[in-house]
């Protein structure tokens, strides 16, 4: 006791008499940025644009006004020769100071991507406030700014609509921007943003967002051209980032089934041969049939084995899709480099630094073996029953 | 009536180390001696001076205060008797002690007596001896035994203890009937000589509690003792934490004595003394052992949590909010930061002011008459609740930690403990105010510095979660099923215990030495 009253007391005291850095801020004084564009306008420059959350008293409309949701965000923005001084351009504007922590969205217009993202980038990973659980969401045809100004109908923002438009067409949302450092660090790998874009509804001036692939980017971070939706679904279930997705399969001459297919799991082989790599990848999933527009009788079994013939080929024929397409543009997406270096460590070192137009050229050869496990209630299609094929 | 069997010890009252009246001994003559007595009861309207004139020369003068003796027992049981006993045979104090069991050894200090018959025993004096026999048939009023109200059960016994000690021994023997259950008795107390008795299992307790405990009530150099005689033989005066647990609850003292505890009756209080007590034992309810354990476990998990957040939820609200808001999920950020829109004070002072009412409130209800307590209530809600929501002055998630921590901080089984969480969450706030989570993990780290130092009678504080010994794990955080706590939870003392026989003095008596 005598020790607490003789040293510690003092010391207590006298902390209270030290000035310095006091980093409380009362959270009335902050305000919370809920997404951030960047754009490169025409003229060269740089626009940084925040969306603000604008917080109403309760007591005031208690009523629980719904209409007004909309407006508690406002976007505020900033114009700069570089990107730096775009920022700094909105703390002037506001009466409270800026505070990133909650920042989950991170939108970038597609004339930004092609220019580069590497000078931004620093900042959004050395921030101490900035929280790594960030999506980044590419603009296409589009700019940042006009994202984050829309109305979107279902959440409270364009940013959380985004966020979560994003989470439903597969991937962690969450995790977008590690992935993108992740890749950055990898560099034998591209790295990848999901990208969206902006379309106006008809007859009215609301616009409306949707999800329309992924971008992918060289190694100086420039945006260099897009996967479709098909590309995606096949690079996702590659990279193990969903496990279902539902798809359509033309059966020769005779229509088509729609399925969706669970369960997915994917295996890379690697091996080298000549010092070449040979990639074997192997497909795996449980397919559900929802929806039979052929004659066949999946009840038979002939029926039976040419749909899941049909389904294999088209499984594997869209991966092949994908992977010329990435080939020929010379970008390793998937990161087929880390299974090389993983099997083969020491022929890795020779191999990386002209690994990006050796992907080009190695080989790369898929199997699709499905598993049908359901073919739903009915074994043939009510509307071609007649039909005595 | 039960103390009777007990083997009386007078001398141990004589060792009070405080200076007495010089001892004056009594004479032979019988009138001598009453004018004495007479003396030292002067203008005491309840002390009846009773003369018995035997045949012979024998004559027999029975001192006995009104309200304590029935008169009819002492008729029927000693005076009838004595009267129709055998003429010729000369009056002995053998002969008493074939009436009366409870009879004490010839006592010849004057101010001894006079403390006897002040305690409600009947002093018989004989011609021609210069001894008295104090005789204890006496029955005070007391009240019937009830339910504790402070210790509810749902199942379990519902008996509770009550202010009469002989009635509490009694109730404790028939929870624990066992040769082995030991009682001492000992008068403590200056000027109020109070009964005091310890009880303990003779085989289990540890000698060295029992030892410590001995010496430190004896060492007592109060006025008078109750219950707060506590303060005189803890450990540690200045802390938070109680190291003497107290209940009303017979069931909870019989099975604290089979885990090798010594409980402290006093005569006059219906609360008993547990010692040593630990802090996990402060989060046992007698609930625990009479419902099933998976439940009771899980019940134990609740009661934690609801510990830790009647200390921690304030101060974590203010340093998460003006801190470290990017902890918060975003809407939750989103909901507090409408909801504090245009309330005129800072957080910190917020949480002062909820926690400064509240703790009015409950301050005030304590002690309000039934009639009224409702009254307080509605004010409270109404007034601090809703109203100064509605006027701006304090925001709604505010309103809820308080109320949350209100109500975690009464989970405590024990309420000394809950007081003590209670009281630990304004330095805790403080520091959070001034430095955050930093200062919440700080605080955090001189509490456990703190606990980890406190000892009760030599067990650590925080045993049995500091102790080597696993099985005695069994009874903290979960309850394990009863047959797999097969061996018996011992105090842990420690190897060289700092008991050093001291108990508090009294400051009063140091000023006057």
């Amino acid at each position: 006791m005598r020790w607490m009253l003789h040293k510690l007391l003092p010391l207590l005291v006298l902390s209270c008499l030290l000035t310095g850095c006091w980093d409380r801020v009362e959270l009335n004084d902050r305000a919370v940025i809920l997404g951030w564009g960047m754009d490169k306008e025409q003229d060269g420059q740089y626009l940084a644009s925040a969306m603000i959350f604008i917080p109403q008293s309760n007591n005031n409309n208690s009523d629980g006004d719904l209409a007004s949701l909309s407006k508690h965000f406002e976007v505020f923005t900033g114009k700069g020769r570089s990107i730096m001084e775009a920022a700094n351009q909105i703390q002037p504007k506001l009466s409270r100071t800026i505070f990133a922590g909650n920042r989950r969205m991170i939108v970038i217009g597609e004339s930004m991507a092609r220019d580069g993202l590497s000078n931004i980038l620093d900042e959004y990973s050395r921030n101490k406030d900035v929280r790594l659980r960030t999506d980044m969401i590419i603009v296409e045809k589009g700019t940042a700014l006009s994202l984050l100004k829309m109305v979107y109908p279902l959440e409270d923002s364009p940013a959380t609509g985004a966020l979560k438009i994003h989470e439903n067409t597969g991937g962690l949302a969450d995790k977008a921007m590690v992935y993108f450092l992740q890749a950055i660090n990898d560099p034998g790998k591209s790295p990848t943003l999901p990208q969206l874009s902006l379309s106006s509804k008809e007859q009215s001036q609301k616009q409306e967002m949707q999800m329309t692939g992924i971008a992918v980017f060289d190694n100086n971070l420039k945006m260099k051209y897009k996967l479709n939706v098909d590309e995606t679904h096949s690079f996702f279930w590659l990279t193990k980032k969903i496990n279902k997705f539902s798809i359509t399969v033309p059966i020769k001459e005779k229509g088509v089934i729609n399925v969706d297919m669970h369960r997915l799991s994917s295996k890379i082989a690697v091996k080298l041969v000549d010092g070449k790599p040979q990639f074997e990848v192997k497909l795996k999933g449980d397919v559900m049939i929802v929806e039979n527009e052929t004659a066949l009788h999946l009840d038979q079994m002939e029926d039976f084995r040419k749909v899941k013939e049909a389904l294999n080929l088209k499984c594997k024929t869209d991966m092949e899709a994908f992977l010329h397409h990435i080939q020929q543009e010379k970008t390793d997406v998937v990161g087929f480099n880390g299974y090389i270096h993983r099997k083969y460590p020491r022929t890795w070192r020779k191999m990386e630094p002209t690994w990006g137009p050796d992907f080009a050229h190695a080989s790369i050869k898929v199997q699709a073996n499905m598993t049908l496990r359901q073919i739903g209630l009915t074994g043939t299609s009510i509307e071609n029953e007649e039909d005595p094929d | 009536m039960v103390l009777s069997n007990l083997p009386r010890n007078p001398s141990r009252s004589d060792q009070t180390p405080y200076h007495e009246p010089d001892s004056i001994h009594l004479t032979d003559d019988l009138d001598q001696t009453e004018h004495a007595i007479r003396d030292i009861f002067e203008d005491c309207t309840d002390v009846i001076f009773r003369h018995l004139e035997l045949e012979g020369p024998s004559r027999l003068l029975f001192v006995y205060l009104q309200g304590f003796t029935d008169p009819h027992i002492l008729n029927l049981d000693i005076i009838k008797p004595l009267s129709e006993r055998n003429r010729d045979e000369p009056f002995t104090a053998d002969i008493l002690k074939t009436l009366v069991s409870s009879i004490s050894e010839p006592i010849t200090d004057i101010n001894l007596v006079a403390g006897e018959i002040a305690c409600g025993a009947i002093v018989c004096f004989s011609q021609g001896e210069a001894a008295a026999y104090s005789i204890e048939i006496s029955q005070p009023p007391k009240r019937n035994i009830e339910e504790p109200s402070n210790e509810v059960v749902v199942r379990g016994p519902r008996e509770g203890f009550i202010e009469d000690l002989n009635t509490n021994i009694t109730m404790l023997r028939r929870a624990l009937p066992n040769p082995t259950l030991k009682t001492e008795a000992f008068r403590v107390g200056k000027t109020a000589k109070r009964k005091i008795v310890i009880a303990y299992l003779k085989n289990i307790a540890p000698v060295d509690i029992v030892n410590e405990v001995r010496e430190r009530i004896q060492n007592i150099t109060a006025d008078q003792v109750s219950n707060y005689m506590e303060e005189f033989i803890e450990d540690s005066a200045f802390t938070l934490f109680p190291q003497i647990q107290n209940t009303e609850r017979p069931d909870i003292v019989s099975s604290s004595l089979l885990e090798g505890k010594v409980a402290i009756l006093i005569d006059g209080n219906p609360f008993v003394l547990i010692l040593p007590m630990t802090l996990l034992s402060g989060l046992q309810a007698a609930d625990d052992y009479y419902e099933r354990f998976i439940y009771t476990s899980a019940i134990r998990a609740v009661r934690l949590i609801l510990f830790l957040i009647s200390i921690y939820l304030p101060s974590l609200y203010i340093s998460i909010t003006s801190y470290h808001p990017q902890m918060l999920p975003t809407n939750l950020l989103l909901s507090i930061l409408s909801a504090r829109e245009g309330i005129p004070l800072p957080v910190v002072f917020e949480v002062l002011i909820m926690e400064f009412m509240f703790e009015g409130l409950r301050e005030a209800g304590l002690r309000l008459p039934k009639q009224i307590g409702s009254a307080v209530s509605i004010v409270g809600a109404l007034v601090i609740g809703q109203a100064a929501v509605q006027a701006g002055i304090v925001s709604a998630p505010m309103v809820i930690v308080v109320a949350a921590t209100g109500i975690s901080s009464f989970a405590a089984p024990r309420y000394n403990v809950g007081t003590a969480a209670r009281m630990l969450r304004f330095p805790m706030l403080i520091l959070a105010a001034l430095f955050g989570l930093f200062g919440i993990i700080m605080g955090s780290i001189l509490l456990i510095v703190h606990l980890t130092n406190l000892s009760s009678y030599g067990t650590p504080y925080l045993s049995p979660l500091v102790d080597r010994e696993g099985q005695s794990l069994r009874d903290t955080f979960i309850r394990a099923p009863r047959w797999m706590m097969h061996r018996r939870p011992r105090p842990a003392v420690r190897k060289s215990p700092p008991l050093s026989g001291k108990s508090r003095s009294n400051p009063r008596e140091e000023r006057n030495s």
